[in-house]
């Protein structure tokens, strides 16, 4: 099938297209907008049967497409950052609603201070809320996630809301070949959405997110939600093998990476993950026996998977493209937690990197894996490591001279 | 040669004035299709694959059929009319890590606050100008509707009366040019690096 050149928006439009959505709700945000300004041009000249509505926020925006998604119809929304934090609560009130609304996130780094470059700190701070996670590194992935979600997620067994991820600027308005399949094999992997347990009709009236007064009510409806996002990890394999089976490309939780005989592992996530994969090349060349592990399905957490790549390495570095102030990488905590009992587990490293898109140039990647083989020599792992270059500091101390401090 | 000097740039520089070109052919300074045609150049793209991607992609914005042509027809042009050199290829260098600690520093330093006053003169915006305004007092009788209309604030004047411009900052939008009663501003290309 012939590929096109395509940004990370437009291969998420086609995916929302190819998945004939009913209701899409929209608010804009750097650096997602393209994403539905594609889909309107698309429903204005046509192409597309569906219902666009512009709302005014984000807040307002969820809020509509999770409902939506309660009456029974196929909903989709996209935001960012600032956006995705403006929603936030709803975020919980829809998960808690189990319908599966698919809600693309393309990333950027959270204000204050402002700006408009990738990192993780939006969507991962959704990871409690019940929303399922997928991390894409291409714009093909991006493509196929969507509907991969929608399968995923209308699965009685699942019924959850998803976040399907990409980074801003490097995958959002960056082309990359993609595939684009035609609607008739898509129809032949992704059925029609016809819900048992949330819908809309006069002649069967039903209350939908009602209170709870009471611990174990509360706590049963809770812990349901996390039986069922478990429940997601086996229906997602089961996904990805009709997904390869209608489309030829396989995926799964994990991605390994010269993963084999790795005895040095950088643990990535997302577009910058391609970086991580050249730095593995380059130590390799040196002789070093470097692997990368990707993570892509991060809720559920694929703890056994991780748990099977990462076993018996020497040495492991999560690269968090993210920070918990005051804590360190976020996936680096989520890591340890799930090696903690192995019996062979790796000496475990944390790395911060590509906050706000900050590059990590091969330098920076030289340096981690001398630490890794350090810690490894000296059996002591140092605290978190914030990555940052002399050169930037040089560049830093010159903004703050115009600035007028220091 | 001003480029390499003043870029210090060490290695051979080849220079396409695709702003001309494009004023020639388009009509206007709006050379995106032109760049991208020099760059499909030099990646070695062939040039069926650049007029197939200038049809489709302007096919989207442009409506006018003749615009798009014209589009079409000077990329072609600018893609041939390139002549890109051959390059040694060296051995990569890897430099080494220059990671450093970062010292911590307290929020007087460290917050996203700027105390000093004054400092937006130092954005200068007169790079963009692709024409600048210039000036013939013999004509000019100081009416002062061109120092009214810049939307910059970017012409001044001398002790004598006469406005002059802050090639600073002045961004080549010409409606002094076209406000001036007279007719006595004129305007040139800018040809610099």
């Amino acid at each position: 099938m012939e590929k096109v050149m395509l940004t990370g928006n437009v291969a998420a439009a086609w995916g929302v297209r190819l998945a004939e959505v009913d209701f899409i709700p929209v608010f804009p945000v750097t650096p997602q907008t393209e994403i539905v300004e594609t889909l309107a041009k698309w429903i204005s000249d046509g192409v597309m049967d569906c219902r666009f509505v512009t709302m005014d926020s984000e807040h307002s925006m969820i809020t509509a497409a999770g409902t939506a998604s309660a009456t029974g119809a196929r909903a989709f929304t996209a935001t960012s950052s600032q956006g995705l934090l403006d929603g936030f609560e709803m975020l919980y009130t829809v998960a808690g609603w189990r319908v599966p609304l698919v809600m693309v996130n393309v990333t950027r780094g959270l204000s204050s201070p402002i700006t408009l470059e990738p990192d993780h700190n939006d969507v991962l701070a959704a990871r409690d809320s019940g929303f399922l996670q997928i991390h894409c590194e291409t714009c093909q992935e991006v493509l196929d996630s969507i509907l991969m979600a929608y399968r995923l997620v209308e699965d009685e067994r699942v019924l959850l809301p998803i976040i399907v991820n990409m980074d801003g600027f490097y995958l959002s308005f960056t082309r990359e070949p993609v595939e684009v399949p035609d609607v008739e094999r898509v129809r032949r992997f992704l059925p029609l959405y016809q819900p048992r347990h949330a819908f809309f009709k006069a002649s069967q009236p039903m209350a939908q997110g009602v209170i709870v007064l009471g611990g174990s009510v509360y706590s049963y409806f809770k812990y349901q939600m996390h039986l069922a996002s478990q429940k997601a990890l086996e229906v997602y394999k089961e996904v990805c093998v009709e997904f390869e089976k209608v489309f030829g490309r396989n995926y799964d939780t994990i991605e390994g990476f010269m993963l084999d005989d790795a005895e040095y592992v950088l643990v990535m996530t997302n577009s910058f993950s391609t970086i991580g994969k050249a730095a593995v090349k380059r130590a390799r060349e040196k002789g070093m026996k470097a692997g990368l592990l990707r993570l892509k399905l991060l809720r559920p957490f694929p703890e056994e998977d991780i748990k099977g790549a990462l076993k018996g390495r020497r040495a492991v570095a999560v690269i968090d493209q993210n920070i918990s102030i005051g804590e360190g990488g976020i996936l680096h905590s989520e890591i340890a937690s799930c090696l903690y009992n192995l019996k062979h587990r790796p000496l475990l490293l944390s790395f911060i990197g590509g906050l706000g898109g900050k590059n990590i140039s091969p330098g920076e990647f030289v340096f981690i894996f001398n630490k890794m083989i350090k810690g490894v020599d000296t059996e002591e792992v140092e605290r978190c490591q914030l990555l940052y270059t002399e050169e930037e500091w040089n560049e830093m101390a010159g903004l703050k001279r115009i600035a007028g401090k220091g | 040669m001003e480029a390499s000097a003043k870029y210090k740039i060490t290695a051979r520089v080849i220079t396409l004035d695709i702003t001309k070109i494009s004023l020639d052919m388009l009509g206007s300074p709006i050379f995106s299709t032109l760049a991208g045609a020099v760059a499909s150049r030099i990646v070695d793209l062939k040039e069926d694959s650049l007029r197939a991607a200038v049809e489709k992609e302007l096919s989207e914005i442009v409506t006018d059929r003749g615009l798009l042509e014209k589009n079409v027809d000077a990329s072609l042009y600018c893609f041939n009319v390139i002549t890109p050199v051959e390059i040694k290829t060296a051995e990569v260098i890897q430099k080494g890590s220059s990671v450093i600690t970062m010292p911590f520093e307290t929020a007087e330093v460290s917050s996203p606050a700027i105390i000093a006053t004054g400092n937006t003169p130092l954005r200068m915006t007169g790079n963009w100008r692709v024409f600048r305004p210039v000036w013939n007092y013999d004509g000019c009788t100081r009416c002062m509707n061109c120092v009214a209309r810049c939307p910059d604030a970017c012409i001044l004047i001398n002790e004598d009366g006469f406005p002059y411009t802050d090639y600073n900052n002045c961004k080549g939008c010409l409606i002094c040019v076209e406000e001036c009663p007279t007719k006595t501003l004129g305007m040139v290309r800018e040809v610099h690096a």
